[in-house]
């Protein structure tokens, strides 16, 4: 286990008392995983790399689209622009360009389960990095003119994303059907109207609570000395007062036991049919396997699902699937351009033969195979350097509060074997965790009629007649 | 060497085609400061840079196998994973003359077959081991890149050996892939940024290798055979000049024997390449218009000629130039700059090894070049003047060790960096050297070198568009060179002579097409049809990509359904009517005569029609002689209609099924062709064969390319489909 022995594998977690910062630190190595909890609540982790020449820095804040209480959705994607709008000793802008003048890159983006924001710079601006996190933290400009300028912006993006793209809007439906009642049902950047509704006080408020040192993991990896590194943290985000404020979070979302129809609008031609499987979330044990099967049914040029469902003369003109898991749950979807004179009823029964059929026969162990290793082979060529190393500690600490879970799941994932895969598939892609809809061209806004969708159906006698290509 | 980088602008041909060289300098990073000339009195150099450990893996361990090959191993055991990478010296520099091209048309068929896998095979061993391998070919050396778990060392390397010593050269393919880049460059040829980014290396190097487009030229590529392929992959993969570089969790031992069994049986020895020595300064025209008349705008560019690889000069003038055009914070960027030439000035630095390019440039309106030029030489005059602080100096040293580090974080980039390194000629221990010269280099060194490299009244001026207007503003600057576009060949349109011998001829070419395509009844028989497709307009890196379904109704009814960047356009025609809607305004809109014209040829325009409508009333029809299309023997019929439509069809000779359609304006004595329409791809549909494949051109130029996903022939269509809707179904 190489892996284990050289680089990510030797995890030494302290979770020491908030104020035993001796004992907090013992037994820490170079080139090794620290985790340490400050007194104000900050998590620290640590991933030194006496090979590398950058240090990533990422904040990971307990900021989640599905905390938001209804009606005031939005918040967290808000404050993905908001993060930019300076303190009073460093006005907006002023962080980019310090950090960019030293060659450095700066970061922020949100999920329905965290928030992140960070740099990625030379070992040398590593303090100025975390100086401005500090100051940023504390003294966050928020007020009505900035805040108002945030909110145009996010209005300007949800606008263009809705006017660009069909598949958005059909997996935005997908996943509120899929999730009926749960945020995860409800897209990141919010319901249409919540922006609206969203008032200063309220960015406040989320502010105060999720973005304080209070349950934010701090991931540094890369090219630094831990011991410096952890003073120099203890200095800077170490001092910024705790705000413990209360963080109501979202339960997990019920269980699916029967499949779920949905139909839509959409600005197209051509009717789209997504249809996605409800997996468990991206702690459970089955995880590793799913992301494998993702590979299996998606990758590379053409994918499975392309070959079987492109060539089969079926009516579907393009198909591309992914797997998305999130910590309390987790989707597989297809989505699909189908011909307007296509039977709809045959192209949802060879879309969902396509991916069921992979857990109710057998995979051919060579495909298996060829599937686990992309993943295990991707996911290491991925950690190459601090910051895609940092990015995989930072969503292992935000989906299950521990940094060790990635290298965890890595090594499930080498642990993995064909019949694993066909076991996981079988549990995962089956009639009653399916949801299918379908989005008819029309316009939008009269989107979202209730299911059941009208269905076009083959003329008797045509499928005798049909050609084959 | 390479220096610290600098990202600019995107690349033309020239600069996209490989990792090695021509990799412009990215500036990633290096949004640094400060720097400049001048006259600030040198700080003593730091001792040395602070890469600590990173220096020691930056040297790697070297062998030579008894055929020659050079193999170097960076051991470097983070993480169980090795990236492979072969460098052979059989880039453009390496192309004879008249066969310019050859070596990106030789690297497009390596990985994809060998002669004991075919491609699907190969692709399945690749995908088998979770690996991924890339060839890529570059003005100075072709590698092929792998990257691998360290479990699967042997197997990956034993992949890469045969795909790079048993290539499969497969006359098809090469086929395609020599229409792709013939395509490709004529559609080139009509965009000013990309002329502009290919035509400075040939204002600044001449006929010289580097001054040639990687493409080839029209003569070049039509003439790239099998055997010019098979020649010039004997001439030069050859293990005695090539370097096999392996990183990553290997020790070097088992590396050497892995490299010794998979490669240590390549035997032969390479032909030597005379390299591109860069030409003497000024030796040519200052100023070259590539006239483009009918251009909207104008892209110029100036370019000065660096020193290559392992110069003294080569990083001081790489830091300077960070500084003056290489990311969001440089010289550049500068809001007075930005606020009259706008997004576009960037600048792009390439250093290969027998010399480099530095070019900077912006796209504007064509009356504008003559002050755009002006305002981008002084922009460098006024640059080199600049003195820069003692505090700007040593930032600009931290930014440009970050920025020539970091890179190397990642095994690829490691790799990549020491064998164009290497592969120039310079030292296993180029990449510490050179970043400890990153870390100390002087304000003095920068100076000098750009006093000696960058004289802003030298510079090679280089601007595309009209050369009417652009002519008067650029006198100023130097002797100027008009070049021409040169006009891809059009085919050839001569009439054929009716005759009672030719009109039997055709007959009787056109009753064997019939027969290879199916038969008259399988055709007839046809009552609908529902035609999926992919469509792209135009050849890379710009094509968009869309679909198009197409449902036709016998007599005359058609619904085409079109998908193309986020938009989708619905054509219907009804008979004598016809009408459209976009998704964007939700209403139909009745065509008029033209419209509906046009939408009964396309409701022609698929296989049957366009058969049948040769046995249509009306019709005359003279067999021609036999000709070439494509490199395909073919038969010509030629057609012309009572309503005056004049064009010729062309069979293949062999198979007899239709290969191309040439469509004329009927102007007598002219002959022009206005388009072609190349057919491939058969398979059969309801007992016709039907073409998959169609590419359709103007005057040589690919228009739309259709790639057919199905084709349902009789699917019980009714005419409600073709009903003119309130609002869309």
């Amino acid at each position: 286990m190489k892996l284990v022995q050289s680089f990510i594998g030797c995890v030494l977690f302290v979770a020491a008392g908030a104020t035993q910062a001796a004992a907090e630190t013992a037994a820490r190595a170079p080139d090794r995983i620290v985790t340490v909890r400050l007194a104000n609540g900050l998590k620290l982790a640590m991933a030194p790399d006496s090979l590398a020449t950058t240090v990533d820095v990422t904040l990971w804040f307990p900021a989640a689209s599905r905390d938001e209480r209804a009606g005031r959705t939005g918040l967290t994607h808000l404050f993905d622009g908001l993060l930019f709008a300076g303190t009073a000793s460093h006005p907006s802008g002023d962080q980019s360009r310090m950090i960019e003048s030293e060659a450095g890159t700066i970061t922020a983006f949100s999920s329905s389960d965290f928030a992140c924001a960070g740099e990625n710079v030379a070992p040398g601006s590593l303090e100025m990095a975390l100086r401005l996190e500090a100051d940023r933290m504390q003294h966050l400009s928020l007020t009505p003119e900035t805040f108002a300028a945030a909110r145009v912006a996010l209005g300007r993006e949800r606008s263009a994303s809705a006017a660009r793209s069909a598949a958005g809007a059909g997996l935005r439906r997908l996943y509120a059907v899929a999730f009926p009642g749960h945020p995860y049902g409800r897209p990141a950047e919010g319901l249409e109207g919540d922006l609206d509704r969203l008032a200063l006080t309220d960015a406040q408020s989320w502010w105060n609570a999720r973005y304080g040192p209070d349950g934010t993991w701090l991931v540094l990896s890369g090219a630094f000395n831990p011991d410096s590194a952890e003073a120099l943290v203890r200095r800077t985000l170490g001092a910024v007062p705790r705000r413990v404020l209360p963080r109501p979070e979202a339960p997990a979302p019920a269980p699916q036991s029967a499949e779920r129809r949905g139909s839509g609008h959409i600005a197209s031609s051509l009717p789209l049919l997504l249809v996605g499987w409800r997996t468990p979330s991206v702690r459970d044990g089955d995880a590793p396997a799913l992301e494998a099967l993702e590979r299996l049914l998606t990758h590379r040029e053409p994918s499975r699902l392309q070959r079987q469902l492109l060539a089969d003369s079926v009516g579907v003109i393009s198909v591309a699937g992914g797997m998305d898991l999130r910590r309390d749950a987790g989707m597989f979807y297809v989505i699909a351009n189908v011909s307007p004179a296509a039977d709809t009823a045959q192209v949802e029964r060879a879309v969902i033969e396509a991916v069921e059929s992979i857990g109710r026969d057998a995979i051919a162990p060579a495909v298996a195979l060829s599937a686990i290793q992309q993943t295990e082979t991707e996911t290491l060529f991925g950690w190459q350097t601090p910051q895609g190393l940092g990015h995989a500690l930072g969503l292992a600490a935000c989906f299950e509060g521990d940094v060790n879970a990635a290298t965890a799941k890595f090594e499930a994932v080498r642990k993995l074997t064909p019949e694993a895969l066909h076991e996981t598939a079988a549990r995962a892609f089956v009639p009653a965790h399916r949801t299918i809809v379908w989005m008819w061209p029309g316009a939008p806004e009269t989107a979202a009629p209730p299911e059941p969708p009208a269905r076009r159906t083959t003329p008797k006698g045509a499928h005798a007649k049909r050609g084959r290509s | 060497m390479r220096r610290a980088s600098c990202r600019v602008r995107a690349a033309g041909p020239g600069n996209s085609a490989g990792s090695h060289g021509l990799r412009r300098v990215a500036l990633r990073r290096f949004k640094a400061l400060a720097l400049v000339a001048l006259l600030v009195p040198a700080k003593p150099a730091p001792a040395a840079l602070a890469t600590g450990s990173v220096g020691a893996t930056l040297v790697p361990i070297e062998r030579t196998l008894p055929n020659g090959l050079r193999v170097a191993v960076f051991e470097v055991h983070r993480l169980p994973i090795v990236q492979i990478e072969l460098v052979v010296p059989a880039g453009q520099t390496a192309e004879p003359p008249d066969e310019a091209g050859i070596a990106l048309l030789v690297a497009s068929m390596l990985a994809r077959g060998t002669a004991s896998r075919d491609a699907a095979t190969f692709d399945a061993d690749a995908a088998r081991l979770g690996g991924t391998i890339t060839v890529r070919a570059s003005r100075d050396v072709m590698s092929m890149a792998g990257g691998f778990l360290s479990a699967h060392l042997a197997a990956g390397m034993e992949l890469m050996s045969d795909a790079a010593v048993n290539p499969l050269f497969d006359d098809d393919k090469i086929q395609a892939r020599r229409s792709l880049h013939l395509r490709t460059l004529r559609q080139l040829r009509r965009d000013p940024v990309s002329l502009a980014d290919q035509e400075i290396w040939a204002a600044v190097f001449g006929d010289r290798p580097y001054g040639r487009a990687p493409l080839g030229t029209d003569s070049s590529i039509v003439s790239l055979t099998r055997g010019a392929a098979e020649r010039f992959h004997r001439d030069h993969f050859r293990p005695d000049r090539t370097i096999l570089v392996v990183a990553g969790d290997v020790s070097a031992d088992s590396a050497f024997a892995e490299a010794a069994t998979w490669f240590g049986h390549w035997e032969g020895h390479a032909r030597p390449v005379a390299g591109s020595r860069a030409p003497a300064r000024a030796a040519r025209p200052r100023v070259r218009i590539v006239d483009l008349p009918n251009a909207p705008y104008t892209s110029v560019r100036l370019g000065a000629v660096l020193p290559g690889r392992g110069a003294s000069d080569e990083l001081p003038l790489s830091v300077a130039l960070a500084r003056f055009s290489g990311g969001a914070s440089s010289w550049l960027q500068r809001p007075p700059v930005r606020r009259r030439l706008g997004g576009s000035v960037a600048g792009s630095l390439l250093e290969l090894t027998d010399g480099g390019l530095y070019t900077f440039g912006a796209t504007v309106t064509t009356d504008s070049a003559g002050a755009t030029v002006r305002l981008l030489r002084d922009q460098l005059e006024e640059f080199l003047r600049h003195s820069p602080t003692d505090a700007e100096i040593a930032q600009l040293r931290r930014a440009a060790s970050f920025g020539f580090l970091a890179p190397l974080e990642t095994l690829g980039g490691l790799i990549g960096e020491w064998s164009s390194a290497a592969s120039s000629g310079l030292p296993g221990d180029a990449l510490p050297r050179a970043a400890e010269r990153l870390a100390g280099v002087s304000a003095r060194e920068i100076a000098e070198a750009c006093a000696r490299w960058l004289n802003p009244d030298s510079l090679i001026i280089v601007a595309v568009g009209p050369a009417r207007s652009l002519e008067p503003q650029l006198a100023a600057f130097g002797r100027i060179e008009v070049v021409k576009v040169p006009l891809p060949p059009v085919p050839r349109s001569d009439s054929v002579a009716v005759t009672p011998e030719t009109v039997a001829l055709g007959r009787a070419i056109l009753e064997r097409a019939l027969r290879a395509h199916g038969g008259v009844d399988s055709m007839l028989a046809i009552h609908d049809s529902v035609i999926d497709m992919k469509v792209s307009l135009g050849p890379p890196p710009g094509t968009m990509w869309g679909t198009l379904t197409q449902i036709r109704k016998e007599p005359g009814k058609m619904e085409s359904v079109t998908h193309l960047q986020g938009v989708d356009v619905r054509e219907v025609l009804n008979g004598e009517q016809a009408w459209s809607m976009m998704s964007s305004t939700q209403s139909a809109q009745d065509a008029d005569s033209t419209e509906v014209a046009a939408l009964r040829a396309g409701f022609g325009s698929d296989l049957p029609h366009l058969l049948l409508a040769l046995r249509a009333d009306g019709v005359r029809l003279a067999g021609g002689p036999a000709t070439r299309i494509e490199q395909q023997e073919v038969e010509c019929v030629e057609m012309r209609s009572a309503r005056g439509e004049w064009s010729k069809y062309y069979f293949d000779a062999h198979t007899h099924l239709l290969s191309a359609i040439d469509l004329f304006q009927d102007a007598p004595g002219e002959g022009v062709a206005v388009a072609r329409r190349l057919y491939s791809g058969y398979r059969t549909v309801g007992g016709l064969q039907w073409p998959f494949r169609e590419v359709r051109l103007l005057n040589g130029e690919n228009l739309r390319r259709f790639e057919v996903q199905s084709v349902k022939l009789n699917f019980g269509i009714t005419d409600r489909e073709f009903d003119r809707p309130g609002r869309m179904r």
